[in-house]
């Protein structure tokens, strides 16, 4: 009853609150959607309203909301919220409106929703709208809604009870029936049970579908039960069966396998020997095969043992054969396959290879040993034939190894005979320099001591001499050492433009003394970061430039670098040495460069020489991958030129001409080559030059330039002019309102540098020696446009002059056994103004160390007791923790390769060669002095100043003979006897117009007078020289009035001091 | 940005701020032409031009002033660099009304009540929101008059002249607004 009443109940109730609850849902969100549309609706009309601050119009518009009943008010705010019109329903009571709008969306408050929204136009905000509705209009449809649907359930639920209760019982009996049955039987299993049947209808086929199923399933479980029973049988017997037939098939395969391999072996091995034996050794088989080559028959064969019958007992190297055989018999598998000595019936040797197989049990015991043979007889004899050759091919090789021995050692006889020879060739330079060393060096200290004319004359001849011959001595040795391919080239990093400049001062000296004009002249652009051999390329400059010194008697040598091929890390370095000497006939050209050879005999005799420069200049070009040749004419001089490709140095630092871009620059005076090598340089820094060869070009064009408002920057005035000299043009042009602003760099040879107080007289801001180096032109130029002030070129600044007093200060250590040789040097650093200490080996030198400080330490490499090298470590180890460090020179008549590396090595700071050259020797001291020995004593005064030229300046000229007044006296008488001799010559090539004798004499004047004191004569005849070499015969002529008065006053001053 | 701020400013301070120059009673930092030239600029909003009455999209949207300009400055601090229909703004001043032609809004100053009917009359028949300050503009065939009424700035318009312009007035500008009908009727 219950079961029946209560889901049908609970089905109405569920669905009447599910419907109600649906309706609820659907009210509340149209009531929603409604009050958001009027919202929208109602905001966009007040947009305008409120973008034209229209409250009234507003309110007006809001109150279009009255037609929804549910509205109890509504809002509209400006923007930052503040209320602009407002709506309230009438009758809806007091309603205080929120002063601030809530954030947007939907809101419950108080059983009120409120709906906000923004007002926008044009999508920019404008305001915000509130609507507030009661929702009265979802209450009253709720209400309605449940009066309805609340009556119709009830009566439903009642109809339903009635039904129920009139027609249950036709079900339930026979159900209960049936259900009481089938518990039964599920409980008993006993299906032969009935249900009893009640009536026809539906009820009652179903009980006796029912009964018919049990009947069914009690026949099923009897057949079931019988078929199990037979199939448990036949699995039983067939288990069996199979297990017999599996063993059965076993077998078999067992013994087809077996006679299978028989048979394979048998077939294939027809041809070979095979047989079988017990692991005894009995033989149980033997084949047709192996009774034909063994010459046993089958009978006589099986049953007896290999061992005796076709193996004999020992082989030939008298191995134990039955013991192997035994062996085999126990482990065939070890002999698989070997190699063996057999024996036939006729008791004959024969080589047999074997493969042995052991044949097993089922268990796996060896039963027999399946052996298979072949004669390999012949192949062994081809072995053994073989190794005797190769035993015959070893002995041969022990030969040829002796005979390879016998070949070095022969070579390394021809070595050391070979180094032997370098050894006499080194040693023979010392033992030849050693005394010439004493020659020139004497020779010299000779010259140095009062002498008449004609023994100076023969003394000089005898240092000329010895000079050549050290030359020739050189030279050869350098060419030996050529040929002998002793000379490598090395390859360090090195300043192109050091280089030349070094070679051209070294030469200048040289070609200044001839009156020649020598210049260099670097193109723009040419890399002067290179890598390759400066000592090579020296060498050849010097050759080549020298050279042209010799065979040039007037006029330039000018020497020009350009590069051609320049590539990031490469470039041809091509250089020209043109000279206006005597020229080379064509034909004689090309044997310029082989050895020995000049352009003829006469030249020889006329000028010296080995003829060997130009050829080791070629051979060192060569060697450097490069070319070397010669344009001439005779008479008009001639052009050496070499091109070397040299691998630049990675990235150069380029040259930024800031400071002298666009400068004007005037070059005034000095020769045309001169001018040009200036200009050159001064337009590779980007300035704008012009030149004048004298005072009135130079005045010409600077007035010009002031007219042109483009006036000069600078002008670089040589001292000695045409028309006079420097300083007098450099007054004049500082004098002149209009071209005082011009700055002046003055050019003066080395030995005239002026002082500094000189130079602000004349008004100039800086002064340069000739040769000018570029790199000194070119901080000169900066320097000054800069406006930092004066630039002086030190003239020590280069090591070329030590004060002094500061001699006397530089403690001096010179070591060196030889007592000629150590006299020489001694006299050349006293003559030089030094003083020194001797040591006569390297023990006593580091003696003389451990008790004094040196700051130069001169020391000979060669020495008893104890060599340079040695003394050189020992000295540098004593001074290691001292914070001092002497300048270590080695003097060494060595000179082969590596001693350079060999002194550096040994921890030598320089090294010069002997015999010793005053100038390279002294020159070395000065290097290091200038490079900054600290010297104790506080630094000497300015020389006093030299004012206008003093007509005889004895101080100096006493100075220069140390003191020695008989000497002083003796030059002064030679100098004065001379003279008018000169001034005869030289009247007589005026009259001659031969300007290049006449520039020679004055030339000789000049250095004469300089050297006397006579320095108002050496200014005359300096600017003789000048005029003479520019063809300015005329103003020599007036000159040499001049000469000839200085000449008397500087007479009358001479005897005044007698 | 300063114009969009000072608009923002200047819309929201319409309440507070007496638009009319009573002496002594103006406190507000707006004038009455401050409030004019943005209404100018809020009209546009609110009228719909033919499309081909507008410029090209890259033009600018033109606005000019025809006679004594009583804006001065204004107009240009209050449009700034704001666009209407999504375009740049330009200002053309002129006493000439045939200059004003490829405007899209004309400004008729008071300096010209003097011939109003002939300057209407010129702009009769071209796409122009004419918009005035002066008594019976609208009534005159004006578009839009600025009315003063001594509290507050109102504006009339006149639905037939914007008919006969081709331009649609919104009608939420309308309910604002006093609606205008002419006096004579209109010429066949």
């Amino acid at each position: 009853m219950l079961i029946v009443m209560v889901p049908s109940s609970a089905a109405l109730v569920l669905a009447a609150g599910a419907l109600v609850t649906y309706d609820f849902r659907a009210f509340e969100s149209s009531t929603r959607d409604d009050l958001l549309a009027g919202a929208k609706i109602v905001g966009s009309n007040c947009a305008a309203a409120i973008m034209f601050d229209d409250p009234v119009a507003a309110a007006r518009i809001l109150s279009a909301l009255a037609v929804h009943r549910d509205v109890v008010a509504a809002y509209t705010y400006a923007r930052q919220g503040r209320l602009f019109a407002q709506y309230v329903r009438p009758g809806s009571g007091a309603f205080t409106p929120r002063a601030e709008p809530p954030s947007f969306g939907f809101h419950e408050h108080q059983g009120r929703l409120l709906v906000v929204h923004p007002i926008s136009l044009d999508g920019e905000r404008v305001g915000v709208i509130c609507i507030e509705s009661d929702r009265s209009e979802m209450w009253v449809q709720l209400r309605r809604y449940v009066l309805t649907v609340g009556p119709v359930i009830m009566a439903a639920f009642l109809l339903a009870l009635m039904l129920q209760r009139s027609l249950s019982p036709l079900l339930t009996v026979p159900l209960s029936h049936l259900a009481e049955t089938a518990e039964h039987v599920s409980r008993t299993k006993d299906y032969s049970l009935r249900a009893p049947k009640f009536s026809e209808d539906e009820v009652g086929r179903l009980i006796e579908s029912f009964n018919a199923m049990l009947a069914q399933i009690q026949e099923r479980d009897a057949a079931l039960h019988d078929a199990q029973v037979l199939l448990e049988d036949r699995v039983r017997e067939r288990t069996l069966e199979l297990q017999q037939e599996v063993a059965e098939r076993q077998r078999a395969e067992q013994t087809l396998r077996e006679s299978e391999a028989k048979y394979r072996e048998l077939v294939q091995n027809a041809n070979s020997i095979i047989l079988r034996m017990t692991p005894d050794g009995v033989v149980t088989y033997f084949n047709e095969f192996a009774q034909t080559f063994f010459g046993f028959t089958e009978s006589e064969i099986l049953g007896r043992n290999v061992v005796g019958t076709i193996v004999p007992y020992k082989d030939t190297s008298s191995r134990d054969l039955s013991a192997m055989v035994h062996d085999i018999g126990l482990h065939p598998e070890r002999y698989a396959s070997n190699e063996n000595e057999n024996m036939r019936r006729n008791g004959e040797r024969v080589w047999v290879t074997w493969t042995n197989r052991a044949i097993r049990d089922p268990e796996g015991n060896i039963v027999e040993t399946f052996c298979v043979g072949n004669d390999i007889s012949a192949r062994k004899i081809a072995e053994e034939a073989l190794k005797k050759a190769k035993e015959d091919a070893e002995a041969a090789n022990i030969e040829l190894e002796a005979a390879i021995e016998r070949a070095n050692r022969m070579a390394m006889q021809a070595e050391l005979a070979n180094n032997a020879k370098s050894a006499f060739l080194a040693n023979m330079s010392h033992e030849i320099r050693t005394p010439m060393n004493g020659i020139v060096g004497m020779s010299g200290l000779l010259l140095d001591t009062p002498l008449t004319l004609e023994q100076r004359e023969y003394a000089m001849t005898v240092r000329a001499s010895a000079e050549s011959l050290l030359e020739l001595i050189n030279e050869i040795l350098d060419f030996s050492k050529i040929e002998a391919g002793k000379i490598s080239i090395e390859t360090t990093d090195f300043d192109l433009r050091a280089t030349f400049e070094e070679v051209i001062n070294l030469l200048w000296v040289r070609a200044d003394d001839k009156g020649l004009q020598l210049g260099c002249l670097i193109h723009p652009g040419v890399p002067v970061a290179l890598r390759g051999d400066p000592g090579r390329l020296r060498q050849i400059l010097i050759n080549l430039v020298g050279n042209a010194i010799k065979f040039t008697d007037s006029g330039d040598i000018l020497v020009e670098v350009e590069a051609r091929n320049v590539t990031n890390s490469h470039a041809v370095i091509s250089v020209e040495i043109t000279d206006s000497g005597i020229g080379i006939p064509a034909d004689r050209q090309h044997l310029l460069f082989q050895s020995f050879s000049q352009v003829d005999a006469s030249t020889t005799r006329r000028y010296g020489g080995t003829g060997l420069g130009l050829a080791i200049s070629k051979q060192l070009v060569e060697l450097m991958g490069g070319q070397i040749d010669v344009r001439s004419e005779t008479g008009k001089g001639s052009t050496f030129w070499f091109s070397i490709l040299f691998e630049r140095q990675p990235p150069e630092q380029v040259y930024e001409p800031v400071d002298t871009r666009d400068k004007r620059v005037l070059v005034v005076g000095g020769s045309s080559m001169q001018r040009r090598i200036l200009k050159t340089q001064a337009e590779s820094w980007a300035c704008r030059t012009e030149e004048a060869a004298d005072e009135a070009a130079a005045f010409y064009a600077l007035h010009r330039a002031v007219q042109d408002a483009d006036p000069f920057d600078v002008a670089i005035i040589d001292a000695i002019l045409p028309g006079g000299v420097g300083d007098d043009l450099c007054r004049q042009i500082k004098s002149a309102p209009a071209l005082a602003p011009v700055h002046i760099i003055l050019l003066y040879a080395l030995a005239r540098m002026p002082h500094a107080d000189h130079l602000q007289e004349i008004g100039a801001e800086a002064c340069l020696h000739k040769p000018v180096k570029q790199s000194h032109l070119y901080d000169c130029l900066v320097n000054i446009l800069s406006g930092h002030g004066h630039y002086l070129e030190k003239g020590y600044a280069e090591g070329r002059y030590i004060p002094e007093s500061e001699k006397k200060n530089l403690r001096i250590l010179l070591v060196e056994d030889n007592a000629v040789n150590q006299k020489v040097a001694l006299r050349m650093l006293e003559r030089a103004g030094y003083q020194a200490d001797v040591a006569a080996n390297g023990r006593e030198a580091v003696a003389a160390c451990a008790e004094e400080y040196y700051d130069i330490i001169l020391m000979d490499v060669q020495m008893p007791e104890m060599d340079g090298y040695e003394a050189t470590v020992h000295i540098r180890k004593q001074q290691e923790n001292s914070g001092r460090r002497s300048v270590i020179i080695a003097m060494t008549a060595h000179a082969m390769k590596g001693d350079r590396e060999h002194c550096i090595v040994a921890g030598m700071d320089d090294y010069v060669s002997k015999p010793l050259d005053p100038q390279l020797f002294l020159g070395a001291i000065e290097r290091h002095y200038a490079r900054g020995i600290p010297v104790e004593a506080p630094p000497p005064k300015a020389p006093p100043t030299q004012t206008a030229a003093a007509v005889y300046d004895k101080a100096g000229f006493l100075r220069r003979v140390e003191g020695d007044e008989r000497l002083l006296r003796e030059v002064l008488r030679t100098f004065l006897q001379d003279c008018p001799r000169q001034m005869i010559n030289a009247r007589k090539s005026l009259e001659q117009r031969d300007a290049v004798t006449l520039t020679r004499i004055a030339h000789t004047v000049k250095g004469a007078s300089a050297s006397v004191g006579a320095m108002a004569i050496n200014e005359v005849a300096t600017r003789i020289e000048d005029a003479a070499r520019e063809q300015n015969l005329d103003l020599a002529l007036s000159l040499l009035a001049d000469l000839e008065s200085e000449l008397a006053r500087f007479s009358a001053a001479a005897a005044s001091e007698e | 940005l300063t114009a969009v701020l000072l608009l923002a400013a200047s819309l929201s301070t319409f309440a507070e701020a007496p638009p009319k120059t009573a002496a002594g009673r103006e406190d507000a930092a707006y004038s009455e032409y401050q409030i004019k030239a943005a209404f100018i600029y809020k009209f546009a909003t609110f009228v719909e031009w033919p499309k081909e009455a507008l410029p090209p999209a890259e033009a600018p949207f033109k606005i000019g002033v025809l006679g004594k300009d009583p804006f001065h400055e204004t107009l240009e601090q209050t449009l700034g660099a704001n666009t209407i229909k999504d375009r740049k703004t330009a200002i053309e001043r002129s006493s000439d009304p045939r200059d004003l032609l490829d405007c899209q809004i004309v400004f008729i100053a008071d300096s010209e009540s003097g011939r109003i009917k002939e300057t209407i009359e010129l702009f009769k028949g071209h796409r122009i929101l004419t918009v005035g300050d002066m008594d019976g503009f609208a009534v005159a065939g004006g578009i839009i008059n600025l009315v003063n009424d001594g509290k507050k700035i109102r504006f009339e318009v006149n639905v037939d002249a914007a008919r006969r312009a081709a331009l649609k007035v919104s009608s939420s500008l309308l309910q604002l607004a006093q609606v205008v009908k002419e006096t004579e009727p209109e010429e066949p």
